[in-house]
């Protein structure tokens, strides 16, 4: 186990910066999740706390020691490949044993340590095979197996789950999150995925473009975006912002509500909302259409779960309204937050 | 990312240490002499010594002004493009008969793909015993279906000895043609052939319009391919003729193994060599032109 | 355009039968395929059955007109005097000396050479591999004549290490080219796991890439050997004496001396020549497969 500290980092490649000027720290035990777009520098980052590539500028601490010019063995770091990395011309048996065998670690605890990663992850029938004889969620498994064996102070995964369906995605997910409370160490997970970065994360890191741009719990990154970015990267369908002269109105779309589900008395942004199109979610319906009157007119979505009755039709124009209070503000200009994030968390009641 | 080179403390050494083997020999193996045999060549070396007085481009000017560079330079001609081109049509052919299903395609395969594996002094060894004016069966059988009437002297005579080595040479070399478009054939999509059978093409005009293109690229690299190995080939025709009878098969590289090892004139079989080399090396430079364009459209 | 005419098909009959075979078409271009499958076999196989063939004739039969096509009398006497009353043997077991040091050599610089070349991309390394690439291009009787220099400088004429080096040499180029395409096709986040696990990068070569190579080391391996075992120019040139010669240049002397060396034990000789060279290629061809597969599953 251990802490991770990550000391105003850079990267450059020749001709553009891949990350720059990162300053972090990881707690010890802590799941923390590296969030961006393709391109924003996670997966660098990642390599270079794994000692895959040099930092440019800074270091990185773990355990308390400086690691920045370690040799990716001298680390004690596991870690999962986006392609797993499983070596082809070994057995899952073999695969898994691959770390120990290197430290000359010997042959009946080996064994026995084989032995217990695969039954930790569920594969102790599959160890005779040779990887391409497994489907995905077998090599995830292995995968994973392969970085336990050696008792890692830290983890390292590299967007794991996305060379899998979509079914297994989410049972996969579930289940690493389990095995990783059980086994208690200190993870870095990198994903473009937000559902997956809200779903595993302890608290989320959202990059772009090589710049942190907010660092928090899954609960404060949505609730409260530290800028527009983050505002319309996390949240499926995405916050709607409204642009307001000097400063932007952001809103979810699932708590900007029929006027008349809201119970009289509340403090409310009221909106007439033009509808487009209805689409029909089972769950809920999104309803996109345009605000007007006394907000400048933009397209906005609503999500309306199916609790709350709603009948009105395509070309209509209803009454929507969202609880002042879930009202996100934003310098229009920079896109930052205007109210301060640390402000508390408190939800809507009827939601 | 994945392509990403990382460079860590060590790498450099590892990479430098690893290399050298290679960088040494092929400095001192190919460089080197390459460097070596125009000194050579701007000196008079005297019978059976390895190296002389300097003399410039003497032995250039000699080489041009001898009839028997110009015959062998001819002869190289006639031996390269005869070869490439019978070897070029005929792979072409086999190739797309391979590539049609039929059953014992595999026995055929091998079989037509064998001489390709068969040493060279093997190939010599059982031409020539087919060859012979006597025993071979090569006469026996064309005078036995009437094709002639009396046995050719295939490499005794000046008419014949050419003809004969390009007739074991494209046997020896075809296969490789095969190889090459082989491949490509193979990797032509179904789905265009099955597009163009709807649009109603023949089987003539699916052959001209999509196998034909698809090939081109890798036919005429090959073709270029073929001619700079036919063109220093050596042993073949030294084994076959050993350059004769009279001059008649002597090409480039037969001459300046004559000038140098029967002649014992290394300065002036340098020459030549240089020359060959020459020629040679513009054939190198449109295959690198052409293998880079090919590279760049893909 | 097989427009069916029939408009009588009952409705609930026996689907009916099509066979392709039907199609005149379809019959007179199979039966084009297999006569030109078989001519090409034919003219292209003769030489080399009739090689295997007279090689177990008497001396008597090789030397009648009109031949005769099958042996009347089967005999091995060719094969036994060949070991009898020649070198052979000799010429074999330097043929096998050069051509096996020479591959091991090409194998173990090559092979290690290469995966810098794959990996790493520092000053020189690309242009590097384009050198050795021109290296392969140039023409053997080009740099034969520096090399007889050295070889007679150095004191290695009549001597089997001047062979292996320039064989070594010689196909290096190709080692270097071809491994490099080989090693490139190996994900690199296969070691860079390897590396987290523990491994240094030498280790990580050793123990994950060089393994999965195997397949493409061994396609250079036959190449050299084959070259090695084929290559007649510098033997010719840098070897002469009996005890020095390998299997090319020592039948080579035997053509046209009837009187001594027949053309049964030529043609015995030229079998048992090719005989290595084949199975060497039928024993590796299956290993070439499964390393393809074994290829295939990488970085999944």
């Amino acid at each position: 186990m251990a802490q991770v500290e990550i000391r105003r980092i850079s990267k450059t490649f020749v001709g553009h910066t891949a990350v720059s000027d990162i300053d972090l720290v990881v707690n010890d035990g802590e799941f923390l999740v590296l969030l961006g777009p393709s391109g924003c520098g996670k997966s660098t980052l990642l390599r270079m706390i794994a000692g895959l590539e040099l930092p440019t500028l800074g270091d990185i601490v773990i355990g308390g020691k400086v690691a920045t010019r370690l040799q990716p063995k001298d680390r004690n770091v596991a870690m999962v490949f986006q392609n797993y990395a499983l070596y082809p011309h070994l057995t899952i048996y073999d695969n898994i044993a691959f770390p120990l065998r290197v430290q000359r670690v010997e042959k009946s605890k080996i064994d026995q340590k084989v032995r217990w990663a695969a039954n930790l992850v569920g594969i102790e029938s599959l160890l005779k095979r040779k990887p391409r004889q497994t489907s995905g969620g077998e090599r995830q498994r292995t995968a994973l197996a392969r970085s336990l064996v050696r008792d890692p102070q830290l983890f390292l995964l590299d967007e794991p789950l996305s060379n899998l369906d979509a079914k297994l995605r989410h049972s996969s997910r579930e289940e690493l999150r389990r095995f990783q409370d059980r086994v208690g160490v200190t993870s870095i997970y990198v994903t473009h995925d937000q559902v997956e970065a809200m779903g595993l994360g302890d608290r989320i890191v959202v990059m772009k473009a090589g710049k942190v741009r907010q660092v928090g719990t899954p609960k404060e990154i949505y609730g409260y975006p530290a800028d527009t970015f983050v505002a319309t990267f996390i949240g499926s369908p995405p916050m709607n912002l409204v642009e307001t002269g000097p400063v932007t109105v952001g809103f979810r779309p699932e708590l900007f509500l029929p006027r008349a589900s809201f119970e009289p008395g509340a403090e409310l942004m009221e909106a007439p909302l033009r509808i487009r199109r209805i689409e029909y979610l089972g769950g809920d319906r999104l309803i996109y259409g345009t605000v007007s009157s006394s907000l400048p007119e933009t397209e906005v979505i609503s999500r309306i779960p199916s609790s709350i009755p709603f009948d009105g039709a395509e070309g209509e124009e209803v009454a929507f309204a969202v609880l002042t209070e879930e009202v996100r503000r934003f310098d229009s200009e920079t896109g930052l937050a205007i109210t301060a994030p640390n402000t508390l968390v408190r939800r809507a009641g009827h939601v | 990312m994945s392509d990403a080179r990382t460079v860590q403390p060590g790498d450099r050494t590892l990479a430098y240490l690893t290399l050298v083997p290679s960088a040494a020999l092929l400095i001192l193996l190919s460089a080197v002499p390459t460097v070596t045999v125009f000194a050579t060549a701007m000196q008079d070396v005297g019978l059976g010594a390895l190296s002389g007085p300097w003399v410039g481009f003497e032995n250039f000017i000699w080489a041009l002004n001898n009839g028997a560079f110009w015959t062998a330079l001819w002869n190289t001609f006639v031996w390269v493009f005869g070869s490439v081109a019978v070897e070029m049509v005929l792979g072409l052919g086999i190739a797309l008969l391979l590539h049609q299903s039929f059953a014992m395609r595999g026995i055929a395969r091998a079989i037509l793909l064998a001489p390709y594996l068969v040493p060279t002094i093997v190939a010599v060894l059982v031409w020539r015993y087919m060859f012979h004016d006597i025993v071979g069966i090569l006469n026996f059988f064309l005078m036995d279906i009437g094709v002639i009437d009396r046995p050719l002297q295939w490499l005794s005579s000046t008419s014949w000895a050419m003809v004969s080595v390009i007739i074991v040479g494209v046997w020896k070399f075809f296969p490789f043609v095969v190889l090459a478009l082989l491949g490509i054939l193979q990797s032509i999509p179904q789905e265009q052939y099955e597009a163009a059978k709807i649009d109603g093409a023949s089987a003539f005009q699916q052959f001209w319009r999509i196998t034909l293109p698809y090939v081109m690229p890798v036919f005429i690299l090959t073709a270029l391919l073929r001619t700079i190995w036919t063109f220093h080939k050596f042993e073949i025709i030294y084994l076959l003729t050993g350059g004769g009878p009279l001059d008649a098969t002597t090409t480039l590289p037969i001459l300046v193994y004559q000038k140098g090892f029967v002649d014992f004139e290394l300065g002036r079989a340098a020459a030549i060599a240089i020359l060959t080399f020459v020629i040679l090396a513009a054939l190198i430079a449109v295959y690198f032109l052409l293998m880079r364009r090919a590279e760049s459209k893909q | 355009m097989t427009v069916t005419t029939d408009t009588h098909i009952p409705a609930r009959a026996e689907p009916r039968r099509h066979r392709q075979i039907d199609d005149v078409h379809y019959l007179a271009n199979r039966v084009m395929i297999y006569l030109l499958a078989l001519t090409a076999v034919t003219v292209v196989g003769f030489p080399l059955f009739w090689m295997v063939i007279s090689s177990f004739k008497p001396g008597s039969e090789l030397y009648v007109s009109p031949p005769t096509f099958l042996p009347n009398e089967w005999t091995l006497n060719n094969y036994r005097d060949l070991f009898v009353q020649t070198n052979f043997p000799v010429y074999f077991m330097n043929s096998l000396f050069v051509a096996g040091t020479s591959t091991a050599l090409s194998l173990v610089i090559g092979g290690i050479g290469a995966y810098s070349l794959s990996r790493f991309n520092f000053f020189g390394i690309g242009s590097f591999a384009r050198v050795a690439l021109i290296c392969y291009m140039l023409p053997e009787v080009l740099i034969v004549l520096p090399l007889y220099i050295y070889v007679i400088q150095l004191g290695l004429a009549d001597t089997l290490i001047a062979l292996i080096i320039a064989n070594t040499a010689f196909t290096l180029p190709l080692a270097l080219w071809f491994m490099r395409s080989y090693y490139n096709a190996i994900p690199m986040s296969l070691e860079e796991s390897a590396m987290v696990d523990g491994c240094t990068r030498l280790g990580a070569m050793l123990r994950v890439t060089v393994p999965l190579a195997v397949p493409g080391l061994v396609s250079v391996g036959v190449f050299s050997f084959n070259h090695a075992w084929n290559e007649f120019l510098f033997a010719l040139v840098f070897t002469s004496s009996e005890s020095k010669k390998v299997l090319p240049l020592g039948l080579a002397t035997w053509i046209g001396q009837d009187n001594i060396y027949s053309w049964g034990m030529l043609l015995a000789g030229a079998v048992l020549i090719t005989l290595p060279v084949m199975a060497f290629y039928l024993l590796v061809q299956k290993k070439l497969v499964v390393g393809l597969s074994e290829g295939g599953a990488k970085g999944e």
